[in-house]
């Protein structure tokens, strides 16, 4: 299986406006229950940031990562 | 409080909900002015509780119930945010003052300035000056803290977003602080006129030579394909202006004054810097010093308490962060506490502070560099700070002392 290029679905971050605490689709969020590779669109709409608890819209994604 | 004297309450309120709780006049003990608010709301067992000062307004007393006045935005409007009648004399703060929709474009202009991004780089320059302060006085063994530090940082680098001219700090700081806190509501709002005419004398030099700052940037724009009014713009640089002026200022001595009494606490951060951000979200949890109100705007049930359209209700941002059923043992300060960070200090719902991020930068740099300088301080022996409140509370002088030949 190839690796999918930098910026593509499964390698993106997204980031908490509030707190800067990262999502990143590579790793998920297993403490969450969000699993390695889970891609934002498929993370729920009521997952909140782990770290400050603002909703998943707060997150923007890290166009320069 | 005011002395034992029969209270009256309106006929809808139930007598066992009456609290006598004067927000803007309550006996703080020492600094503790979250950890009295909370000990006064948690003597009457009821969920809602209302209080006849200030105009009468209901209080709500658990993190739930908080989080629910803050983001349920069908029944409760930020229309008024003060339990007085005072802010009415002021444009509305864009976009604290508007509800959703209408805040948002507002909001959207102040959320690129104030970013993870934008913040970043603003970071660079609060460690620059942060370390340039601490190195100015950390050899005289004392400082005033609040004037000789948690004054300048936040503020200068509010200034310089905003582009205003360093020399203009001393006198923006005082204004701030008599709109904040001023003795009598003549004063405040005196004061707050001066920053409004402060701002919108900015403004026009902005019109007339744009740059990049943010008032230029909210000069420029648009909302709904239009330039902004006079009137939204007074009310969003008065908005920028008291938040940017007061409330990490106020913070900061909070931080510092908790630092200078706890020295198990500050070794452990000395000896541990990593644990430094995680500190951050601890002592922003304990220390919330802004309480926000809201104005309710449909009937809303809680707790079998019918609160009216039109009536007013204070969401106690302590009253999350000091919850017992959210946090275990809440008044005890834990750098180790799991998840801190959800707390209500920094508001909730649509109108969550925009300027968090910026906040938490500052506050995390100030615990890594003064630690890294002077990491043994106290209170000057026989110095009693006190706490000054309204709707945001602030620690008015704060004497620190230490050993000079203890610094780094």
């Amino acid at each position: 299986m190839s690796t999918p290029a930098k910026g593509q679905p499964g390698t993106r971050r997204y980031q908490c406006f509030y707190c800067g605490t990262v999502y990143d689709e590579a790793l998920g969020c297993p403490e969450d229950g969000i699993p390695p590779g889970t891609l934002w669109e498929d993370v729920p709409d009521d997952w909140v940031c782990p770290e400050c608890a603002a909703g998943k819209a707060d997150f923007a994604l890290d166009e320069d990562w | 409080m005011m002395a034992s004297q029969a209270i009256s309450a309106p006929p809808h309120v139930p007598a066992d909900r009456v609290i006598d709780f004067d927000l803007y006049n309550f006996p703080v003990e020492g600094l503790e002015y979250q950890a009295t608010m909370r000990r006064i709301f948690q003597s009457n067992p009821a969920r809602v509780l209302w209080t006849p000062h200030n105009g009468g307004h209901w209080i709500v007393k658990n993190n739930q119930d908080v989080a629910t006045v803050l983001a349920d935005n069908d029944h409760f409007s930020s229309r008024r945010i003060m339990v007085t009648t005072e802010d009415q004399q002021r444009p509305p703060l864009v976009p604290l003052q508007l509800d959703p929709p209408h805040h948002a474009p507002y909001r959207a202009l102040l959320q690129a300035a104030l970013s993870p991004k934008a913040v970043g780089k603003l970071g660079d320059r609060a460690r620059e000056l942060s370390i340039e302060l601490i190195e100015g006085f950390k050899r005289d063994g004392h400082c005033e803290f609040i004037g000789q530090f948690a004054q300048h940082l936040p503020i200068a680098i509010f200034m310089e977003i905003v582009g205003l001219p360093a020399e203009d700090r001393p006198y923006l700081t005082e204004v701030a602080e008599t709109a904040m806190r001023g003795e009598t509501e003549e004063i405040r709002n005196e004061a707050a006129g001066k920053l409004m005419m402060y701002g919108m004398a900015k403004v026009a030099e902005r019109r007339a030579n744009p740059g990049n700052d943010l008032i230029s940037t909210i000069v420029k724009a648009e909302v709904e394909g239009k330039p902004i009014d006079d009137f939204p713009l007074t009310g969003m640089i008065l908005l920028l202006l008291l938040g940017g002026l007061d409330t990490v200022a106020s913070t900061l001595g909070f931080y510092a004054q908790f630092l200078a009494t706890h020295p198990e606490h500050r070794r452990q951060l000395v000896e541990n810097p990593e644990l430094i951000a995680n500190a951050n979200e601890e002592l922003l949890r304990r220390f919330p010093i802004a309480i926000l109100a809201r104005e309710v705007k449909a009937d809303f049930t809680l707790d079998g308490i019918t609160m009216k359209a039109g009536e007013m209700v204070l969401a106690p941002t302590p009253m999350d962060g000091l919850d017992e059923h959210k946090f275990a043992d809440p008044l005890t300060v834990d750098f180790n506490r799991e998840k801190p960070g959800a707390n209500s200090t920094f508001g909730g719902g649509v109108h969550r502070c925009v300027g968090s991020m910026l906040a938490r930068t500052e506050l995390r740099i100030f615990l890594e560099e003064w630690l890294k300088r002077i990491p043994d301080f106290a209170v000057k022996p026989g110095f009693e700070p006190k706490v000054s409140a309204r709707s945001v509370a602030t620690i008015t002088r704060l004497e620190l002392v230490w050993d000079p030949a203890s610094v780094k």
